[in-house]
């Protein structure tokens, strides 16, 4: 095997006409240089350097899709606690990753009608994208789409909540259909 | 009821006898050169830096840690995140540089918490690390990554050396958690003797002699990060002594570099 690319070093020749990607970076002097210690791949003409080591944990980015349980709700906003980042955990760490869901990105029709009462209640597991990195508090979330909303939920009886409809749920037990922002389930 | 019944049972009873600790006398390894120069206590040449021991992955629990031991400087180092940070919003990353002493990391010992000497070296060594990671704070906004080192043993009251070596071990464990760099830093210290310009002075060589020079360098990018200086010394021994100091971080580089890639 060969030696490990290490930070700051020049990638080999044959990847210098490739698109910096992960593990990379282009320096002042126009080089195209590692920045983490790892060997490169080239994949449709991005190159990156990686160690082959799978990544432990996730941070959010704008886009990426966050699972969270929810912790707060107020008539403009429900509030969310980050656990999964792309399906990777968040860091572990005394602050929590915080997320909002305000009112008006619940749902893409209809906004004005949306109560969050009826989309979301506390403990409900959501499933959301990152509009924005948000304000100092927290991330800006959105459930405005088919596969994103509400993933897991007890009813008011404390029973599981099956999906029924995109806005309805309900309880395996009693029957009784409460309100949510349903996410289309995965197949 | 022994005497028991009149003590503050509150308190751990000492033994009746006590007698103060002996410490040795302070002592700087006498044996470290090649003994072909005769211009320096240890017997190095002028340019010869004191044998570097680094280690990665020794904290299992950190994201990436490290351990340097440069003459008789120890230091480990552990570093954590990225990960949330609490208000107030900040567009880029941020790092928390934390330096901590042992109590035993110096002749006399150290009282905890009321020590002044490691906020200003954490400010120091934030500085000299933080060109080595523009890409990684750009690219983690709304995160801290924390950096903490415990020196085990230093030279204080001289702090070159436990700066450089701070430096370089810091690098170490920030490539060994994975965080982008734009090099590899390591630091060296350079100090201006009677004899001449002395690299990695040992404490007591920094302390008699004129002026130092600890310098941060990114050898892959023929970058420094950060020049800190003591002392007087006219413009052109400062320069003379910025590229002996340049000139060693490569040797230093290299040492990192092998570690580092022995360990992926």
């Amino acid at each position: 095997m060969t030696t490990p690319l290490l930070p700051g070093q020049p990638l080999p020749a044959e990847s210098k006409q490739s698109q910096p990607g992960q593990g990379c970076y282009v320096s002042k002097d126009g080089i195209l240089r590692a920045s983490v210690v790892g060997y490169p791949a080239t994949s449709n003409g991005v190159v990156s350097v990686t160690t082959g080591k799978p990544d432990t944990s996730a941070l959010p980015e704008i886009g990426a899709i966050v699972t969270g349980v929810v912790s707060q709700l107020t008539p403009q906003q429900a509030t969310l606690t980050m656990t999964l980042v792309n399906n990777l955990p968040t860091p572990v760490s005394s602050a929590d990753f915080v997320g909002v869901i305000r009112v008006s990105d619940v749902r893409a029709t209809e906004k004005d009608k949306v109560k969050i009462g009826e989309s979301f209640r506390l403990g409900d597991t959501v499933k959301a994208s990152v509009l924005s990195l948000g304000d100092a508090r927290s991330y800006f979330l959105s459930t405005a789409d088919k596969h994103l909303g509400v993933i897991a939920a007890t009813s008011e009886a404390g029973n599981p909540l099956i999906p029924v409809s995109w806005q309805e749920m309900e309880d395996e037990v009693t029957g009784v259909k409460e309100k949510r922002k349903v996410a289309k389930p995965e197949v | 009821m022994s005497i028991q019944g009149f003590t503050d049972r509150r308190r751990l009873p000492g033994p009746e006898k006590s007698f103060p600790t002996v410490y040795d006398a302070p002592e700087e390894p006498t044996t470290t050169g090649n003994g072909k120069g005769k211009g320096r206590a240890d017997g190095r040449e002028a340019a010869e830096m004191r044998d570097v021991f680094l280690n990665s992955g020794l904290i299992s629990q950190a994201n990436g840690s490290a351990y340097i031991e440069c003459g008789s400087v120890k230091i480990a180092c552990a570093v954590y995140g990225p990960r949330a940070k609490p208000p107030p919003y900040s567009p880029q990353g941020t790092v928390n540089v934390e330096i901590k002493f042992a109590p035993f990391a110096s002749h006399p010992r150290r009282a905890p918490l009321r020590d002044t000497e490691p906020p200003h070296l954490s400010h120091l060594l934030t500085q000299s690390l933080l060109p080595a990671l523009t890409l990684h704070l750009s690219q983690h906004p709304k995160s801290v990554t924390d950096i903490w080192l415990l020196v085990l043993q230093s030279e204080s009251p001289s702090l070159e050396s436990t700066l450089a070596a701070g430096l370089s071990v810091a690098c170490a464990a920030l490539a060994d958690a994975g965080v982008a760099l734009n090099g590899l830093g390591v630091g060296v210290a350079v100090a201006k003797t009677e004899e001449g310009i002395a690299v990695d002075p040992t404490g007591r060589e920094a302390r008699a002699g004129g002026a130092r020079v600890t310098l941060g360098v990114l050898p892959a990018l023929d970058t420094l990060t950060d020049v800190w200086m003591t002392g007087q010394a006219s413009v052109a021994d400062v320069l003379g002594m910025v590229d002996c100091a340049v000139a060693a971080s490569a040797g230093v580089h290299g040492r990192v570099a092998g570690v580092l890639a022995g360990a992926v």
